[in-house]
């Protein structure tokens, strides 16, 4: 391989990984796409070198291809990370409402851990997911009269999915 | 033509290149080109964001197939994807008479 598509794709590479995307089958596509490229300008009577600078520029930038890229997968991710947290926090929501279930650490520590998660896929919206997950506690309690006390689980997973972001920020930096 | 306008229709432009043969991203960006007379000529690679878009949602199926020197992405139009061309194609011309009865020729 030429030592530019090498860096280009290095770059692009790198971006896309900036971005929390990491698909070699992209890049594979994109090596496959500018060599292709280049045969078909060669074969047009251009050097090799002409040929390789054209088809890198005609591709567009790495940083703008690994933006889109990411976008696109950002929006599939956010619906998944919604459907998740709805379901589960329905899920956590009826278990904790049960009569027999008296264990409320429990409760709190899997909204705790679950609100991490989400935030730590998603931090581009963390209130969304904490929100979702634990409103449903509250609102199983109001079916057995108003308790104040389990608004301490909108809080408890609303710390959860900001530390979950938090990480995610240390670990992948942006 | 800008890639910003041309963005709003890469879905059904990509659909309407795929619906004679499949073809891999090189070839479709081709496609394009030439079907347009070299109106359509967006950065190449923004092609890829709305294939795999495409293929997620089932519009779309690809597969490898081994080349001479290299194996390409081969995409295909899939059978949810003809009918969602057929139904964007109608939308489309519906939209661009509606426009020309504006517009004027």
């Amino acid at each position: 391989m030429s030592p530019p598509l090498d860096a280009f794709l290095d770059q692009l590479r790198r971006e896309l990984r900036r971005r929390g995307v990491i698909d070699p089958r992209l890049l594979e596509e994109v090596r496959g796409h500018v060599l292709d490229a280049v045969e078909a300008r060669e074969s047009q009577a251009a050097t090799s070198d002409e040929a390789l600078t054209s088809a890198i520029r005609r591709f567009g930038t790495a940083s703008s291809l690994a933006a889109e890229f990411a976008a696109e997968r950002n929006r599939t991710m956010q619906r998944i990370l919604l459907a998740v947290s709805v379901t589960l926090g329905l899920f956590i929501g009826y278990v904790d409402s049960r009569s027999t279930w008296d264990d409320t650490g429990i409760t709190a520590g899997v909204i705790l851990l679950s609100s991490g998660i989400l935030g730590a896929l998603g931090p581009e919206r963390p209130w969304l997911w904490a929100l979702c997950l634990s409103i449903w506690i509250p609102v199983f309690g109001l079916l057995h009269g108003l308790n104040v006390g389990s608004l301490i689980a909108v809080a408890i997973a609303f710390a959860g999915a900001y530390a979950g972001k938090l990480v995610r920020h240390v670990v992948v930096p942006t | 033509m800008k890639g910003e306008a041309l963005k709003g229709h890469l879905d059904l432009l990509l659909l309407a290149a795929l619906h004679q043969q499949a073809g891999h991203g090189y070839a479709i960006a081709e496609r394009l080109r030439r079907g347009s007379g070299g109106t359509f000529d967006l950065p190449e690679g923004t092609i890829y964001p709305a294939l795999h878009r495409l293929e997620h949602s089932g519009l779309l199926t690809s597969r490898w197939a081994e080349g001479d020197t290299r194996r390409r992405r081969v995409y295909q139009l899939t059978r949810k994807g003809a009918r969602v061309l057929v139904q964007r194609q109608q939308e489309w011309l519906q939209f661009s008479r509606a426009v020309m009865g504006i517009v004027g020729a």
